[in-house]
């Protein structure tokens, strides 16, 4: 019983002194600023647009290929049957 | 309005708006870069790993969704993981240095210079026995008693329910203990 409120006893005085040392950081001021501002500035938002636009326009070509693939071939099986 | 609710508003505009990005960066940033400075234990290492983060943040916020977590436990996802990539590619423990910070810690208040510089040694030990610790009982020490979080919080970002949170801190703790007795 003794020794077990000795390691509590202990555990706490651990938990106490992780309490008083582990301190939040303050970051640099100019970092956190320049950081901010680099973010804000960024074209990553305009690149993926842009990405989707292009990948967007490849299908609708594909698409569009194809069809005209499949309605060629069509025309021309249509002729030859004739 | 609901904070959680202003919030989710807020990351639906930054996923089209680089300003609003900036405002939801501008609410976490100071809890991500001391996670990652303390599990990295450089100063420079932190900014360098906080831009990856936010950056990171920022090419895949369209793709988030509420899922019932807080929006900073994605952030610390991304922070541990980068984290866990940057130990990776240096495959070695670093020493906690408190040396050469272009932050400062927050003072605590009334130390004289004489007790300052001994504290100062006692958060080394301290922190070089944290990082004796297994990563994710190091990730959970950080997340109490740095961001000063609770286990129910703890537990969302690192996936665990409260209990196990409970339960691993319980077990860190001892392990801790046993360290620190040894060295006496």
């Amino acid at each position: 019983m003794a020794e077990r409120l000795l390691a509590d006893d202990q555990l706490h005085e651990i938990e106490q002194s992780l309490r008083n040392k582990l301190a939040p950081i303050v970051p640099n001021d100019q970092f956190i600023g320049s950081l901010r501002q680099r973010l804000e500035g960024s074209t990553i938002y305009e690149q993926q647009q842009r990405l989707a636009v292009s990948m967007l326009s490849i299908a609708l070509g594909l698409v569009v290929g194809l069809g005209i693939f499949l309605v060629g071939r069509g025309l021309i099986h249509d002729t030859k049957k004739g | 309005m609901d904070e959680k609710k202003a919030e989710r508003m807020l990351i639906e505009r930054a996923k089209k708006d680089s300003a609003a990005f900036g405002e939801l960066y501008s609410r976490y940033v100071d809890r991500i870069y001391n996670y990652i400075y303390y599990r990295t234990g450089s100063a420079g290492d932190a900014e360098d790993l906080t831009g990856k983060v936010f950056f990171k943040a920022m090419s895949h916020i369209k793709g988030y969704k509420h899922m019932g977590l807080p929006f900073s436990a994605w952030l610390y996802r991304i922070a541990h993981n980068l984290v866990a990539n940057y130990h990776r590619d240096r495959s070695r423990k670093k020493e906690i240095s408190l040396d050469n910070l272009p932050g400062q810690i927050l003072p605590k208040s009334d130390l004289h210079p004489e007790n300052r510089a001994v504290h100062s040694q006692e958060v080394d030990a301290l922190l070089a026995r944290i990082r004796d610790l297994a990563p994710n009982r190091q990730e959970l020490l950080i997340l109490k008693f740095v961001d000063q979080l609770s286990n129910a919080e703890i537990g969302q970002i690192m996936r665990k329910s409260e209990g196990a949170i409970k339960s691993l801190y319980h077990r860190t703790l001892m392990e801790l203990r046993e360290t620190m007795s040894e060295d006496e």
